[in-house]
Formats: structure tokens, sequence, C-alpha cells
């Protein structure tokens, strides 16, 4: 599954932050895209993953627009999955509830063969042995990772990472974006990941740069 | 959505515990003021109301008032002419102090034909089983005052009250010695159908003829007690809508960010508004139970002539309870439609 997105624009009052950018998310591969701080990062993930509007432009996941009519198409928007910069953990769940709380909001009945993959999901990420506390008791390394844990337990076909590396050292941060990069070889994903960091940069399929709205 | 409530409220006891407990507190008030009405209507007018007939007929200008009516006796078979017309039965009333050495007991005195088809049949007078334990017993003579006439105990039974006093059955001709007269208070008639009150009304001159219902809201104080515990209660149902309101506003305020997030990681508005109002009706309920069971505790603790809470009441209480509780936290669901996933990015815009 692919994600396009065509000629696309967004401002804020009178600023336009992004413009008139194109990007291709190809299925099975992991793109990094670096820019500083206001580049316009966080308003395209947002767009991507239907957060957010565009003022112009097209987005199409797999082919069928995300926008209609102004208007997010929930069942395209259903393709994507986010790792949130801010920590996207619910904080009165549990680390495992925050995994399987995809499948609730999904309409899904969590099965055994979920728990097991949710279980697998958190070893891959080093927290098995804390699925059972809640976001506040873990460090913010550690909330970092079960988002992307829980991102990844979607499945989705389109994941969307906003500095997932943020908070992590150099080995964690590392480990994270082979997670990503596996996610994307293995399960035929197309992930993008935006990021200050370019220790891990290797492990992209393709770099991209952002700067004042505008791609490299 | 079960999930998601549930696993919220798991996760800060403390704060639905506390939620919980002013609803609890809410519901002991509401409980103890329907208590007290009821209790204290009863009272007023059990005695009436245990009367098993369908108007009373007043002399006119009486305002439907046992104690200021007086008709003659021989109206009765006027009244037993009328057109739908049943059954009629004199009745005459005192408030009256029933007193043996010093044992003492004040009474709502409802003297009856001895062969009315209610009442009871016994010769003396028979008390309200709340003058039980009063010091009086079957057997005993009594002086009613005022009037100083000599009446012996019969028995007890369960007559209920009027305005605050026990009623105690007597026989006619008693009650015309006590009063010195030969007259009677009223007629309580039993009728084919309302209409025949009117004719009653056209047929013997004087009389004022009023259903049942009329004439217990007419008992003195009756209306002006009821109608002001009533509005305190209408007072408390609506502060307990505004205050489950506002917390619970306060709640999803405070959880907008977790809200944010549920949605953009797809979560309809529809689950979030059914794991909202799962929460609001499990705390509430929680909360009710716990009024309820302090209430009926506070009957067991007051006397049954002011406090009555019967289990009819309580559900009818605890409902209305539940419905202001979703009332008020409906503010909160608007709320819940217009969050924003974006702010799961740490972004307004």
């Amino acid at each position: 599954m692919t994600a396009t997105l065509n000629d696309i624009r967004h401002g804020y009052g009178d600023v336009e932050v992004l413009h008139g950018v194109d990007l291709d998310l190809p299925a099975g591969e992991l793109v990094a895209l670096l820019g500083p701080s206001g580049s316009g990062k966080t308003t395209l993930l947002a767009i991507a993953g239907g957060l957010l509007t565009p003022t112009g432009g097209t987005v199409h996941i797999n082919e069928a627009p995300l926008y209609v009519d102004g208007k997010v198409d929930r069942k395209a928007a259903g393709d994507t999955a986010y790792v949130l910069q801010a920590s996207s953990l619910i904080g009165f769940l549990t680390v495992r509830d925050n995994l399987l709380v995809r499948d609730i909001t999904a309409g899904r009945r969590t099965t055994d063969a979920d728990r097991e993959r949710a279980a697998d999901l958190l070893d891959a990420v080093d927290l098995r042995s804390k699925a059972d506390r809640y976001p506040s008791q873990l460090s913010g390394g550690e909330r970092q990772r079960a988002a992307v844990a829980a991102a990844l337990y979607t499945q989705a076909p389109v994941i969307l990472a906003d500095e997932p590396t943020a908070a992590l050292d150099r080995h964690r941060g590392r480990a994270v974006m082979e997670l990503l990069a596996r996610h994307a070889h293995e399960r035929n994903a197309a992930v993008l990941v935006c990021t200050h960091d370019e220790r891990a940069l290797d492990l992209a399929d393709r770099v991209l740069r952002i700067e004042d709205g505008r791609l490299g | 959505m079960r999930f998601l409530a549930w696993r919220e409220v798991r996760h800060s006891p403390v704060r639905f515990g506390l939620i919980a407990g002013l609803v609890a507190l809410t519901a002991f008030l509401v409980f103890v003021l329907t208590g007290l009405t009821v209790g204290l209507g009863a009272a007023d007018v059990s005695g009436l109301e245990k009367l098993p007939v369908d108007g009373i007929v007043y002399a006119k200008g009486a305002a439907s008032d046992l104690s200021r009516s007086g008709l003659p006796a021989g109206d009765r078979a006027l009244i037993a002419k009328v057109d739908g017309v049943e059954d009629v039965q004199p009745i005459g009333f005192t408030m009256a102090d029933l007193t043996e050495g010093q044992n003492s007991v004040s009474a709502a005195l409802l003297a009856m034909d001895p062969t009315a088809p209610f009442g009871p049949k016994r010769d003396g007078v028979v008390l309200d089983n709340q003058a039980r334990g009063k010091g009086l017993n079957p057997g005993d003579t009594v002086r009613a005052q005022p009037g100083n006439v000599a009446l012996k105990i019969a028995g007890f039974a369960d007559l209920g009250s009027i305005q605050h006093a026990a009623v105690a059955y007597l026989p006619l001709a008693d009650w015309q010695r006590l009063r010195n007269a030969e007259g009677v208070s009223a007629f309580a008639v039993t009728t084919r159908s309302d209409a025949a009150l009117a004719a009653i009304e056209q047929a013997v001159p004087d009389t004022e003829p009023v259903t049942k219902a009329a004439a217990i809201n007419a008992v003195p104080g009756y209306q002006a007690e009821t109608g002001t515990i009533g509005m305190i209660r209408a007072f408390l149902y609506a502060g307990a809508a505004l205050l489950i309101g506002v917390v619970f506003w306060i709640l999803t305020l405070q959880k907008e960010g977790p809200l944010a997030v549920l949605r953009a990681t797809g979560a309809s508005r529809r689950l979030l508004i059914g794991a909202y109002v799962a929460q609001v009706l499990a705390t509430a309920l929680a909360g009710v139970l716990v009024g309820a069971v302090a209430g009926v505790a506070m009957g067991v603790v007051m006397p049954p002539t002011v406090f009555v809470l019967p289990p009819g009441e309580v559900a009818a209480a605890g409902a209305l309870l539940l419905a202001v509780a979703l009332v008020g936290a409906a503010a909160s669901i608007r709320r819940l439609f217009t969050v924003d996933p974006l702010l799961s990015l740490g972004r307004t815009a």
C-alpha cells in the first residue's frame, strides 16, 4: 500500500507553512524526513494521516482520496497509524492496554492471538516486564518505545512517526528505527519518520529534507 | 466501550470514588427529604386516606375543614336520596387529648355510626397503633378533653393520623355527648361517579361536597408542608444536576489529551460518548445506592410518624436522580463531539 501526497499546501492564518509538497511513500519503504523545528514536518505528517485538512493539494492512500470535500475519509484514515511526538499513550491504560485499545477503537474483539502479538511487540521494544505499568510509571524513553509498539500493533499499512527516537539514547533509538524498518520491509508497509536525529539514517531507504515548507 | 470506561475508573478509584461520594451525599439528602415528605404527609392526612369513601360532604363555608364543618344529622336522608349516591355515613371530628392518670395522647377523634361498613365495630374508642407504648392499654378508661367525657379503650388498629395526631375511632353517640350536640361534622359518601357530588350540592342546601383527594388537600397545613419540602427537593434535584454536570465537565476537560489520542487512533465519537455515559451511570448508580442505604438506615432511627420511605419512593427518587445525573453530564457530551485529534500531536492549529 502506498501513500501519495500531491502539491500539499497549508497555512496558519496568513502564514503558509507548506508550499506545494509532493511526496510518495511506497509500500515496503522507510522514508526519513529531516528538517529543523518549524519546517513543516509535523504539519505534513498530520495531513498525511487525516488529522489536518490541507488548504490545498491531495492525499491518496492506495489511490483512495483521504480528503473528500474537505472531510476525512475514515476508511482511508484507518489505514494509517501514528507514533506521536508528545507521547501518544493514554494515561489511564496500562502499557499492554495501550496496544490492545487499538482493537477496541477499530471495533474488533481482542483475541488471545492479539494479546500474544502485543506481548511480542513489547518484547521487541524491551518493555515486556513493564506491560502492566501505567505510562506515568515509565521513563520518557520507555514511553516513546511503548508508543512505537502501539503504532506497530495496529498493523496499519502506513505508519507515520513523529520524532520516534527523540527521547532515546543512541542504542535504543537505533533499536526503534530497526523495528520501524523491519515493519516496512517485512509487512510491506509505507513508513514515514520525521526526525531531527541523524544517527540512524542509514536504516532509511530514502532520506528527504524539508525546510521552510519545501522538500529539498 | 466498557473496556475504556472501566479501565479509567480502575486507574482513578479515588477520583471516581469522590464523585460517587458527592452523588451519595446528595442522594442521601434527597432520600431524607423524600422520607420526611411522605412521613409528614402521612401524619397529616393518612387517617382520611384510609377511609374507603369517594367524597366528603362538608358544611358550606367550612373550607373542607372537618373542625369547622357542622351539619344537621337529618341531611343524611336527603343526601342518600340523591341520584348516584350509594352510601352515606355521618362522621364527627374533634381534636382532643385522651388522658388516663399521668398518661396522655393527642388524638384526632373520628366518630362514626357503629353500623358503618368501615371503621371498628367495637364499643369504646379504638386508637391508632402509634398510641401504643404511651401508657394506655385496652380496657383503660380515658378522659377526652375538652369535654371531660369518659371513654373506654377498646383496642388499637392501623388508623393513621390527621394533622399529626393519632386517629381514634369512636361511636358517633359518644362524640355527640362530648360535643354536647346532636349534629355531625360531615358525611362520608360512596358514589357511582363524581357527578353525584355536584348533585348533592344542588339537592341539599348549605353543603359543599368534595372528592376525597380534594378533602385531603384541604387538610390545614398539608399543602404548605408538602409544598415546602417538595420545593426543597426540586432545588436539590437541580443542585444535583448542576453538581454532577460541573464535576464531569472538569473531568472531561482534564482528559482532553487522552481523548484526542483516542480520536487520532480512530476511536469513533460514539465509542467515546458510550464510555462516558457508562462512567456517569456507574458512578451515579453507586452514589445513589449508597445514599439509598443511608436513607433507609435513617428511617430505622427516625420515628415512623415523621419519616416513611416506602420502596416505591426510593426507586422513583433513585431513578430521577440517575436521570438528573445524565442531564447534568450531558453538557460535557458536546466537548466529546468537538475534541480535536490534532491535539494529540501537541498542536492546536
